[in-house]
């Protein structure tokens, strides 16, 4: 073990505290990251739909929006629901919540776009088969069109999912604390190349476990087509 | 008793006048063949007997119960309950079939028995396992629609539109995209069901089965109906220069 900390030059009890930090910091991306997951997917299938309204100005907004979260960049975003409210009419944002409204609104044009695809891909004559069935088409939708919507967008979501797992380092840009923020710190005071190594080694092994999860859910739906 | 009574029926996709003013009756029990060249409205009046496209103009009722009434030349629909109703006694088979690829045989036969009749599961299954006796297809009920041949799934349709007890079936085309060594077991099983009294409208480019399997032919030409008739009169009799015309390009 001694070989261990003269070797990383390190004393162990920086290197535990080190640690220590980089464990709460995981758990706050890991905080994003969820919270980001499970209010960005539901909100991207009602972007999808709005996106597909026969109202023009309802899909024309839609789109519009998704123009705005796709093409610029997510920091400025943070920064401008963070700041933004402050500049304009002097209102504070809470951190955190500013943190995960911006994450959520991008991400959810992102999901709509991928939704969207995957709704148009299912043929018409599924509609129809449930139609002359006497399916509502409610029922159509969530019992025979979504289930294979699910398969088809798994893949392109997954992909999303781990630029998530990474993105989530963006909210140092209004300094919520999270993971990259620990290692930037602790790198500099320590003077030491070791934090940034961990936190690598972490966002590398939450990478892994959302991909695993995801090959695992493919492989789950292989069962047909 | 007439099942279908269409009267007058008119389609167009917008400046194509697809169905000119189509009469269309069939009786309890009778096998009906619509028969003509392509595009010329065959699938289009399908669709508008089973509710997928809105008629234009034009009265059509089923199993006595009022579709579409034409007032001043403009179809004017049924509220949507009774259209609902007229659904539930009617079945359609697709060319491509359209079976749920994600469901296996079984709960393709089953689910909308359940979800939409409410009828129980138990009862349900049975009425699908007894289906696909008839059908030959019972060892297949846990397969996926993707692990059959194309006559197989297009057998498991025909059993999932029978298995919602329907009083009058459609097809379109119900073999055309089956390879031709898998074309038999399906005539087969619509041969079967004439046998048994269906009622049923069959748009089809096999002339022998058509002419074999029909109580009625109709023969529809660029929206127009040139002839309905009994089989003999449509298939044997030269009177219809261009169905004679229509039918020896096909034989070539
Ligand atoms: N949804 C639609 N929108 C616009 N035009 C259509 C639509 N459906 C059919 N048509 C047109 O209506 C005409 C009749 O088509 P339809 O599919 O009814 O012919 P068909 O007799 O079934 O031909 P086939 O033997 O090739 O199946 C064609 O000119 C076709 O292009
Ligand atoms: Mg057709």
């Amino acid at each position: 073990m001694d070989f261990f900390f003269d070797l990383i030059r390190m004393k162990p009890e920086t290197f535990y505290s080190i640690m220590e930090q980089m464990l709460e910091g995981t758990l706050q991306a890991l905080e994003i990251f969820v919270y980001t997951a499970v209010l960005s997917v539901p909100l991207g299938v009602l972007v999808a739909v709005l996106r597909e309204s026969k109202l023009k100005p309802v899909s024309a907004v839609t789109r519009f929006y998704q123009l705005i979260m796709r093409g610029t960049p997510l920091m400025l975003q943070l920064m401008f629901v963070m700041y933004g409210p402050y500049y304009m009419f002097g209102i504070g944002m809470n951190r955190f919540f500013a943190c995960i409204l911006a994450f959520v609104i991008n991400y959810a044009a992102y999901f709509g776009e991928i939704f969207r695809a995957g709704i148009n891909s299912i043929p018409q004559g599924q509609y129809e088969a449930g139609k002359v069935l006497g399916y509502t088409r409610v029922q159509t939708f969530f019992h025979i069109v979504l289930p294979q919507v699910v398969k088809r967008v798994l893949p392109p979501t997954g992909s999303e999912f781990l630029v998530l797992v990474k993105d989530t380092a963006l909210a140092n840009v209004i300094a919520q604390p999270q993971l990259f923020d620990v290692a930037k710190k602790t790198a500099g005071s320590t003077v030491s190349v070791v934090p940034l190594i961990v936190a690598g080694i972490i966002y590398l092994l939450m990478s892994a476990v959302v991909e695993a999860a995801f090959n695992h859910g493919e492989r789950k739906l292989n069962y047909y087509q | 008793m007439y099942l279908l009574e269409a009267k007058q029926i008119h389609k167009s996709f917008g400046d194509n006048h697809v169905l000119k003013g189509v009469d269309l009756s069939v009786e309890e029990g009778q096998v009906v063949s619509i028969i003509g060249p392509s595009g010329s409205g065959k699938s289009t009046l399908l669709r508008c007997l089973t509710q997928l496209e809105t008629a234009d103009a034009g009265d059509i009722s089923i199993c006595g119960m009022t579709m579409t009434e034409d007032r001043n030349g403009k179809a004017v629909y049924s509220d949507k309950a009774q259209l609902r109703k007229i659904m539930l006694d009617v079945g359609l088979v697709f060319q491509n079939f359209q079976l749920f690829p994600h469901w296996s045989v079984l709960r393709n036969l089953t689910d909308a028995q359940v979800r939409v009749l409410g009828r129980s599961k138990q009862e349900a299954e049975a009425i699908a396992r007894d289906l696909l006796t008839k059908m030959k297809l019972s060892e297949k009920e846990n397969a996926y629609p993707c692990q059959l041949s194309g006559g197989q799934q297009q057998r498991v349709a025909i059993a999932r539109a029978l298995a919602m007890s329907p009083k009058i079936l459609f097809f379109d085309e119900p073999t055309s995209a089956l390879d031709p060594e898998l074309i038999g077991e399906v005539l087969e099983i619509i041969r079967e069901l004439a046998k048994q009294d269906m009622t049923m409208v069959i748009v089809t480019h096999e002339m022998t089965f058509a002419r074999e399997i029909s109580d009625k032919v109709m023969f529809l030409e660029q929206g127009n109906v040139l002839a309905f008739d009994s089989p003999e009169a449509i298939f044997a009799n030269a009177s219809h220069p261009r169905i004679q015309a229509f039918l020896s390009l096909l034989n070539k």
